[in-house]
């Protein structure tokens, strides 16, 4: 405590009030009068760097911080930008659903068969070798209606219940009815009842293909020809797909090979059910 | 030699402090060469402080962009409060200095406030609730930093003396 009183005495402190007023006088007035401009650009040019390398630190440090109090804040941002794209994702959905159904009309429209009314119906579900509709009886679905879409056959409607409908793809094994085998009228639009037929065939499933049987070993038939239903249960002329794995044994009595679908029926999101008025 | 060795450290230690002025202006507004100020008053010879006082506050005025002379007006101002609150209490001891250091903080900080623009451009600095508020969060942090560099100064002191023989 002494030693304090020793070095900073009463008069000390006095006297070094006394010495700064004129001193603030002196620096505050040149340098107002731009007269110690020298001792500015020395200073500046000695001390700028370390005060540079001090604001950069600091705005550095600052970021950081500012970062940290404000994780909250970009944590709610980011959910709310997570929201933003699920809703997105799900109005985008919409739109694809719309899509796809106006294109299912048009072709509907344009390819299917104009003298019988169709049902249009949603796939909301598929298993192997068959697809759930969402409409039933309600809505005048029967057993053993047909289901296309556009000009192409997806199946026959296997069970109808009040508000749902169950239909056999040409895949499955309890899947089999009579086709002709075509080269012309499939894939340029509607099928015309005069179409060249070159030969009856019998089409069955097999559970992970479609077998096609009994084609005539006489006839022109080669891979990559129309197979179109021919059967009463069907009632239309709905191309099932293409020829393919044509056999080739001159032993056999007759020919056999597999069709391969236009469409791929798992895909399918809208068909169309024909009623039962309009059958062959 | 040991001059020498002086002068050249107080070089360096003006480079630090400028370094450190820079960084906690930008970090928390926050004038730390104060808080070091308080803590040098008592313990430098005012024929030291004076000069030391008078080239750092040019430095700092330079490298901040203010007018020559400010800092020094500010270091002034809280100087003049303890010259005047000596008058009335203790400003070396006990609570009554770290009120005055309070007080003192507070007319510095205010100062900075209101008079770095009159100085430069002759019209008087905004201050409305809010800066008075932050002043006084400054104001407190001062006064704590105060505080603790005065413990720690002690605590130093105890340990340099431990090495001495007590006699009861």
């Amino acid at each position: 405590m002494k030693k304090y009183k020793k070095s900073f005495s009463f008069s000390a402190q006095q006297l070094f009030l006394l010495m700064i007023i004129p001193a603030i006088l002196f620096f505050v007035v040149l340098d107002s009068r731009n007269l110690l401009s020298p001792v500015r650009k020395g200073i500046s040019f000695l001390y700028e760097p370390a005060s540079f390398a001090g604001s950069e630190l600091g705005n550095n440090l600052k970021e950081y911080i500012t970062t940290i109090f404000s994780i909250s804040k970009f944590k709610e941002e980011y959910n709310n930008m997570k929201i933003d794209i699920y809703e997105k994702d799900i109005n985008n959905a919409y739109y694809q659903t719309l899509l796809e159904e106006r294109n299912a009309l048009e072709k509907q429209l344009n390819l299917g068969n104009k003298g019988l009314n169709f049902f249009k119906a949603k796939v909301v579900g598929s298993d192997t070798g068959t697809l759930r509709l969402n409409i039933g009886r309600r809505e005048g679905v029967e057993v053993g209606d047909t289901v296309s879409f556009g000009n192409m056959f997806v199946g026959l409607v296997e069970q109808a219940d009040e508000n749902g409908s169950l239909v056999v793809l040409p895949y499955s094994k309890n899947s089999s009815f009579e086709v002709f085998v075509t080269s012309v009228g499939a894939e340029s639009g509607v099928i015309s009842e005069n179409s060249v037929v070159l030969s009856k065939a019998v089409l069955k499933g097999v559970g992970n293909h479609i077998s096609i049987e009994n084609i005539s070993t006489t006839s022109s038939v080669k891979e990559g020809d129309i197979v179109i239903t021919n059967d009463s249960k069907v009632g239309q002329y709905l191309v099932v797909g293409r020829l393919s794995n044509l056999s080739s044994n001159p032993a056999e009595t007759s020919r056999s090979g597999t069709v391969t679908p236009f469409i791929e029926y798992s895909d399918l999101m809208t068909v169309f059910v024909a009623l039962k008025g309009g059958k062959l | 030699m040991i001059l020498i060795i002086q002068i050249i450290g107080t070089i360096l230690a003006s480079f630090a402090l400028v370094f450190i002025e820079n960084l906690f202006l930008l970090l928390f507004n926050f004038n730390l060469s104060f808080s070091i100020f308080l803590l040098l008053r008592r313990r430098i010879d005012p024929k030291v402080l004076m000069p030391l006082l008078l080239v750092l506050s040019v430095i700092l005025d330079v490298v901040l962009h203010n007018r020559l002379g400010t800092n020094l007006l500010f270091f002034f101002i809280p100087s003049l409060i303890f010259y005047l609150l000596s008058f009335i209490t203790s400003v070396e001891e006990g609570i009554s200095m770290y009120i005055a250091t309070f007080i003192a903080s507070f007319s510095y900080f205010l100062s900075r406030c209101l008079l770095t623009t009159v100085l430069l451009s002759n019209t008087l600095g905004f201050c409305d609730w809010k800066t008075v508020f932050a002043i006084l969060i400054k104001t407190v942090i001062t006064t704590l930093l105060v505080w603790g560099g005065e413990l720690v100064i002690e605590k130093f002191r105890k340990r340099g003396n431990s090495n001495q023989i007590r006699l009861k």
